[in-house]
Order: structure tokens, then C-alpha cells, then sequence
């Protein structure tokens, strides 16, 4: 069920790859075309959230994160709500903001499920 | 440019960057178009007027001089004014200083001032940077910003005042190193910009030049202007402190 609704984000065009990890960065679920991609970026992405949850969360606790990481050649997305984090990748021609709030979307979804 | 165009005053510092970008690639036909554009909106807007009598003055066009005598005539006490009188004599056409209102103009002529003298003092630093900062505060929906180094340390925040400055630096500085760590593994190339997104604040975090550029906002931001602005500051940045 929750690869059915990641499957959404992947009818966007020019998403590369979305995954659903746990806050320490193991992966539930994946749907990518490079395999190994989504291990190395679902690393990074936990990573990253853990340092913003760790300082910005501080004052924010309930509140989930929203980012993107803008590099030359794509674009990561990942939403951290209580229990996971949701990611994707993208090219750079991707329509970015139904992407956004597709990923919001479908992560609210998840949160009841997870 | 679009014939029938229309300018707000919003736009206006945005279309006499063009313009100056313009003059600086010798397009001085489109830079004449650009600050007519402004001026049949907002005839006021001296800087588009300087910019004018410049091209017009690159060109040989006879006009050049009525557009000098006009400013002369509106602004006879103006520095920016009487140099380019001076420039009738001596050439200074390489000396544009056109901005879109008084801090703008203050700002860029003075990293130019810099850029001739190579001296620049710490206080004289601070005051630009803090300048720059207050610049980009004053964009709609901006509710603070920050330059760090690329390690971390703070160089100039204007921030929230439940921010600390310190703890913000380490994490926009951490998330960077986190990010390009991880993606220097993958193809992705370099890392343009972040974007972070808590509650109602949203975070942009530019680098460039060994510094990181963080700007905190509302939700509802233009972030055309944001960004154009932090790129102008991020390149200016290694001029000011490093010099």
C-alpha cells in the first residue's frame, strides 16, 4: 500500500526515484532506477534532517521539515514528518511545485499508515 | 525586451540591473531601450537617467547632452551628477554606478570604490555587509538573514531575535558540509542552493565563494528578487573580505 502511493510521485515527469526511510535512515520503501542512488541519498537525507531536527527543531518540535536541495544536475526533495522521511529525486526540469505538493500530500497519507 | 512593456516600482531595481549588465556587454542600444522603459513610468528615477546619458554618450549620440543638462538641472548638487561632468573631459565611462534608490547606490559605489583603492577596513566591511543584509531584509517577507563562513563561523547576522546566530551558523554550515559530502558520491554535480521549510518560516541557504548566505522569510516571498540579490551579495562577498 504505501508503494502504491509513492507510485504517484513517480507519474510526475522527471522524477528519478522516491523512498520512504526511517528517521535513522534505513529504507521501507524504494522506487528508483538507480538502485544504489537511493541508499547513498537516503543516508545523506537522514542525515541532514537529524542535524535540522537537532537544532531547529528545538523550538519546533511537532512541526515537520520541508527541503530541497537544489544541485546542477537534480533536485532532492524530503519531508520528515514524525515517523519517517519521504524523498525523492529529480531532474531539474521537473514541475517542482506539483511535486511539492504531491510529496505533502502522499506523506500525510503515510503518516496514518506508518 | 517586449514592446509595450510596462514597469512597476517593484521592478524597477530588477530592469536597471538589466540595464547596467547590459551597458557593461556594450549593449547600449538595449540599455537605452531599458531606461527609457523606466523613465516613460517613473520619470523621477535618476539612476535610469544617469545609465541613459551614459549609453547615449558610448553611442556619440548628440542627445547625450540635453539627458546631462536635464540631470543637471534636477540634481546640481549631486556627486554621482557632477562626475559625469567631469567625464566629459576625462574618461570615466567604466565608472557605472546606477542603482535603484539612495542605500542601493551607496552600496555599489562603494565596492567600487574598493575595487580601486584595494584597502578596506574592518569597520568599512562591517558597514557593507550590514548594508547588504539590510538591503535584502528589505525585500517583502524577509524576516532576517545571515553571511557565515563556510566553516561556520558568523560574519554578519541580522536575524530573528530568538535565533541565536551561533547555533544558526553551525547548522546552515553543517548542512552544507552533510550535503556535499553525500552528493560529491553521487552525479548530481555541485549543490546550487537549499531550501528548508518549518511551519511558516521558510530557510534559502546560498553558497558561494567559501561563504553561505542564509534568508529567513515568510511563506509568501518573491523569490526571484531573493535570489538575484543573494547572488549579487555572494559575488561581492570575497572583494569586501578579502581585500
Amino acid at each position: 500500500m504505501i508503494k502504491e502511493k509513492i507510485e504517484k510521485l513517480m507519474d510526475i515527469g522527471g522524477v528519478k526515484g522516491v523512498a520512504i526511510l526511517t528517521k535513522d535512515g534505513l529504507i521501507v520503501e524504494k522506487i528508483f532506477y538507480e538502485s544504489e542512488m537511493a541508499d547513498l541519498l537516503g543516508a545523506m537525507v537522514a542525515k541532514i534532517n537529524s542535524e535540522m531536527e537537532k537544532s531547529l527543531g528545538r523550538s519546533t518540535d511537532t512541526l515537520p521539515i520541508f527541503s530541497t536541495i537544489y544541485t546542477e544536475k537534480g533536485e532532492i526533495l524530503f519531508i520528515s514528518k514524525e515517523k519517517f522521511i519521504l524523498f525523492a529525486l529529480a531532474e531539474k526540469n521537473v514541475n517542482i511545485g506539483a511535486l511539492i505538493i504531491q510529496i505533502k500530500n502522499i506523506s500525510n497519507q503515510l503518516q496514518g499508515n506508518i | 525586451m517586449n514592446e509595450g512593456m510596462k514597469v512597476d516600482r517593484d521592478s524597477v531595481s530588477l530592469i536597471i540591473m538589466i540595464a547596467e549588465d547590459l551597458f557593461k556587454n556594450k549593449a547600449f542600444n538595449e540599455t537605452i531601450n531599458y531606461c527609457k522603459l523606466i523613465l516613460s513610468e517613473f520619470p523621477d528615477i535618476k539612476d535610469a537617467k544617469v545609465l541613459l546619458y551614459r549609453s547615449l554618450k558610448e553611442l556619440n549620440d548628440p542627445s547625450s547632452t540635453e539627458v546631462l543638462n536635464e540631470l543637471l538641472k534636477d540634481y546640481p548638487d549631486d556627486p554621482l551628477v557632477k562626475s559625469l561632468t567631469e567625464s566629459v573631459d576625462s574618461n570615466l565611462s567604466n565608472k557605472v554606478e546606477v542603482k535603484k534608490d539612495e542605500s542601493n547606490i551607496e552600496q555599489k559605489s562603494e565596492f567600487q570604490t574598493i575595487e580601486k583603492d584595494n584597502v578596506i577596513t574592518a569597520n568599512e566591511a562591517e558597514n557593507l555587509l550590514d548594508r547588504s543584509l539590510e538591503e535584502i531584509n528589505s525585500i517583502n517577507g524577509v524576516l532576517g538573514s545571515i553571511i557565515i563562513e563556510e566553516s561556520g563561523l558568523v560574519i554578519r547576522a541580522k536575524i530573528l531575535e530568538n535565533l541565536d546566530p551561533e547555533i544558526t551558523s553551525a547548522l546552515f554550515s553543517t548542512i552544507f558540509s552533510v550535503s556535499e559530502d553525500s552528493i560529491s558520491k553521487t552525479e548530481l554535480g555541485l549543490i546550487d542552493r537549499i531550501f528548508i521549510e518549518i511551519g511558516k518560516v521558510r530557510i534559502y541557504l546560498f553558497k558561494g565563494n567559501g561563504y553561505i548566505l542564509g534568508i529567513f522569510t515568510e511563506e509568501v516571498v518573491k523569490i526571484g528578487l531573493i535570489l538575484i540579490k543573494a547572488k549579487q551579495l555572494l559575488k561581492n562577498i570575497k572583494q569586501v573580505l578579502e581585500q
